[in-house]
Order: structure tokens, then sequence, then C-alpha cells
């Protein structure tokens, strides 16, 4: 027997019949998975499952929506801000103006301030000079006491002291006189330069305005320019003062070198409106010259 | 047919009664013979081809088309029977006397009573065969799947199919030199 005759046997085989009743018993048993589908069908119905994939992509592009209207507010405002800021520093040149004149009128307020104070100080020197001014009365009724003293033999060697005592009290007087007639020429020359680009005049006669009378301009002690205090302005000139001048239109930036100075009393009025006395018997200080202008240096001992 | 099957598979997937019963009618038949073949008996195939058809219906919703309706029921089929044989220890066949009463009662395309003796000898041989390759056979020529098909029934590649085809047929063949020589003999 060869293969294909056994195929061709085996490829016939009979076929079993099934029994009766059989189909009826399968086709009654057949149980078709219809509660699944049931199922499925009620997860249909309900709306939010079924249209879920939509409502999720809805919700992500209202989310992207929202995100670049609130993208589009900020480049909004950022922009405003930015247009006032550009705005701000187109007027940056005015404002630099304003603040230096602010600063300006900061300077000047300061300088009236010291004006001020230089004023207070003033009106203390004027009270003293009214006290000193009386000192002459008392002076002349000590004289008189003295000459009356010493018409007594028995007191002769006292009625000495007594005017060298007078002398001193007087030369004291001038000195404290002068000393207060540099302060106001002192003051003069600075509000004078206040008005004028804060130069100092190098005339005392160009500052009549600020400088009460010509009294202040004379030391009490140059008796040879007595006559000129009498003077008015008018007839007043630099060369009848007794003060001599070494000012220099610029001193006020040299608030140390000195700009006037009494060459009796040896009291020199500084740049900044300062009085510095020296004793001319005993010398401390003596005069320099720096850069064309003049110093007042302690001498070392 | 198969275009036809699939069809009423879909409807019955809709719960289709008609459709189901239709796909029933249709296969019933080839069912159960592979599966009397195997088990032996009318009853125990009759109740192999009722879980069949149960496990069918409920795994109507798996089916993924990936092979026909008739290999897809085929396998259920084949696993029901595996099911069956593994609470049974039985290893008996179909005895002699069934093959020669189907070959005696039912129509056969054998013309002469020497072929049917033969065929009826072969049917033997095929059921001394081990059981792959015994239900490759059955697969193959009894229920007249293709390679594929039985190999997809039976899970395995269709070149093993193939291997175990011509083993079987190897077999029988030696069984049939056995069988003439002996006849030989005992005629001389």
């Amino acid at each position: 027997m060869n293969d294909t005759t056994m195929e061709r046997i085996l490829f016939q085989a009979p076929k079993p019949i099934a029994p009766l009743g059989l189909l009826e018993r399968l086709q009654a048993e057949i149980a078709l998975p219809t509660a699944k589908q049931a199922t499925k069908a009620r997860e249909w119905q309900n709306p939010l499952r079924r249209w879920f994939p939509a409502l999720a992509f809805s919700v992500f592009m209202l989310s992207c929506a929202i995100m670049i209207a609130v993208q589009a507010n900020w480049n909004t405002n950022l922009k405003n801000e930015n247009a006032a800021l550009r705005a701000t520093t187109a007027d940056l040149p005015k404002l630099r103006e304003q603040h230096a004149a602010l600063e300006q009128a900061q300077a000047q307020h300061d300088e009236l301030v010291q004006l001020r104070r230089d004023n207070e100080e003033m009106h203390q020197l004027q009270a003293e000079v009214a006290q000193l001014r009386s000192l002459p009365a008392e002076i002349q009724r000590l004289q008189n006491e003295n000459q009356r003293l010493a018409a007594a033999p028995a007191q002769n060697g006292s009625a000495t002291s007594a005017a060298t005592f007078f002398e001193e009290a007087q030369a004291q007087f001038e000195r404290a006189q002068c000393v207060n007639n540099l302060k106001q020429v002192g003051l003069a020359f600075r509000i004078w330069a206040g008005d004028n680009n804060n130069k100092y005049p190098t005339s005392l006669v160009v500052m009549s305005n600020e400088l009460s009378t010509t009294k202040i301009l004379v030391c009490p002690s140059d008796k040879a320019r007595q006559s000129f205090a009498s003077l008015g302005f008018g007839q007043f000139q630099d060369s009848m003062s007794s003060y001599q001048l070494t000012v220099q239109p610029d001193d006020e930036n040299f608030p140390e070198c000195i700009i006037a100075k009494c060459p009796i009393h040896g009291n020199y009025l500084l740049a900044d409106g300062s009085v510095q006395q020296t004793n001319p018997a005993k010398p401390q200080y003596h005069e320099v010259q720096k850069d064309g202008r003049w110093y007042l240096e302690r001498i070392n001992p | 047919m198969s275009d036809t099957a699939d069809i009423l598979c879909e409807r019955a997937r809709k719960g289709d009664l008609f459709a189901a019963s239709e796909l029933v009618t249709q296969f019933y038949q080839r069912i159960f013979a592979y599966l009397r073949r195997l088990s032996g008996n009318d009853d125990d195939a009759a109740d192999l081809t009722q879980k069949t058809f149960a496990r069918t219906w409920q795994a109507l919703e798996s089916y993924q088309r990936r092979s026909s309706f008739s290999t897809w029921l085929h396998g259920i089929a084949h696993h029901v029977y595996l099911d069956w044989r593994r609470k049974r220890t039985l290893g008996d066949s179909q005895s002699d006397e069934w093959w020669e009463a189907q070959s005696d009662h039912s129509p056969t395309p054998f013309e002469n009573a020497a072929e049917r003796e033969m065929a009826r000898q072969l049917y033997r041989w095929v059921d001394e065969l081990d059981d792959e390759k015994k239900q490759t056979v059955h697969l193959h020529y009894y229920q007249n799947l293709t390679l594929n098909e039985t190999a997809e029934v039976l899970g395995i590649a269709a070149s093993t199919v193939k291997y175990r085809l011509r083993e079987a047929l190897d077999f029988l063949r030696r069984r049939s030199v056995e069988s003439e020589s002996h006849t030989e003999r005992r005629v001389v």
C-alpha cells in the first residue's frame, strides 16, 4: 500500500452520524452573551462617558486658550510699563536740571543758615561793644577819682599803677572793637559774594551797600585815620581804611586764606569770615604766601 | 462556507439567535464526528459536542477572526477533548467492531470488500499511533483541515504537522508491509 492510497483512504474515512435530538439540544442551549451587550449599551447611554474624549480635548483646548489670554495680558501690561518707563526717561534731562536747581537751593539755604549764625554773633559783638562803650565814661570817672586821689601827697605811688590799668583796659577795648570791625567786614564780603556769583570784591568801597558805616573800616587804635571814620562812603576811599586788603575774587574757595588784616593789632580776617587774633608782642603765627595767597601758619617753638 | 460562517458568527455576536442556530446546524456534524472518533462512544461524543458549543458561545466575544470560524471551533473542540482526557484515565479507543460497523453500514466510496478491509485495517492502525500523531491525522485527514488549519488547532507550527504526518504514514506503511508478509506466510 503506497502513500497515495493510504492518504486517499484516510481522506475518505467514514463520518459518524450524530444521534437524533443532538441538534435540538444544541440549539436549545445556545446562550449568546446578550447580558454583556446590554451592559455595554448601558455604558454608552451615559453621555459623560461617551463624550469624555471630546470633553477632555475641549478642556485642554480651553486651558490653552486661557493660558494664551493670560500671557497676552501680561505682554500688554509689560508693554505699557515699558512705554511709561520710556516716557520717564525722556524727562530725565529736565529732572536732572531740577535736581541741580534743588541742590543749588539747598546750598543757598545752608549759606543762609551760616549767615544767620554770623548775624547772631555780630549782634552779640555789638552788645559787647555797647558794653565797652560805656567803659570810657567809667574810665573818665575813675581818672577823676584818680586825680582827686593824686592830690593827696601820701598816695602818689598808687596813682601811677592805676593809670597803667586804665591804659590797658582802653587797649583791650580797642582791640575788641577792631575784631568786631573785621567781623562785620567779613560778613559784608560774604553777602556781596552771594549776590555776585560767589566772587569777593577787591575793594571795600565797592561793597558799601553791605557795610553799615565807614567807622567799621577804621581801627579804633589807628589815631591817624580817626578823622576818616566820620566820612560817608561818597568820600571814603580804600586807602583811608586801617585794614589792608589781600583779597582775591575766588578766595571763597580757600576758606583759610587771609583777605584783610589789621597791622596794629595783628587781627586777620580769613576768607570763611572768621577773625584770627595774634599778639604782635609775642607772635605765635606768621604770614605765609602759597600760590599767591596769604595764610597764617603756626610758628614752631 | 467560511465567509458565510463568519457572517453568521458576526450576527451571533450581536445576539442573533437564528444565526447561532444556523452555525450549530452547519458544524455540529463535523464536530460530533471528530469527537466521536476520538472518544469512542456516542454518549461522550454528544456531551463533548455540547460542551464545545457552550464554550463557543461563552468565548464568542473574544473571537478575533485571526483564523476561520471552523478552525476556531475545532480548536475549542480539541481543548474540550484534552480536558476530558485528563479527567479520564481511559486510554482505549473505538474497537474494530465500530470501524467494521461504520464500514459495513455507512455509505463508503470503497468498491470492493478487499478495499474495505484495507481501509478498516488502516483506521485501526491509526488508532495505534501516539496521541500527537493520531490527533494530527484526525484533524488533517478525517476532518479535512489544511496543514495550516491543523497547525492552528493544535497550536504548533505547520512544519511540525508535516513531520508528524510523515511519521504517521511511515508507521502505517510499516504495519501494512508487516501485515502483507504475515498473510503470505499463512497462505504458504
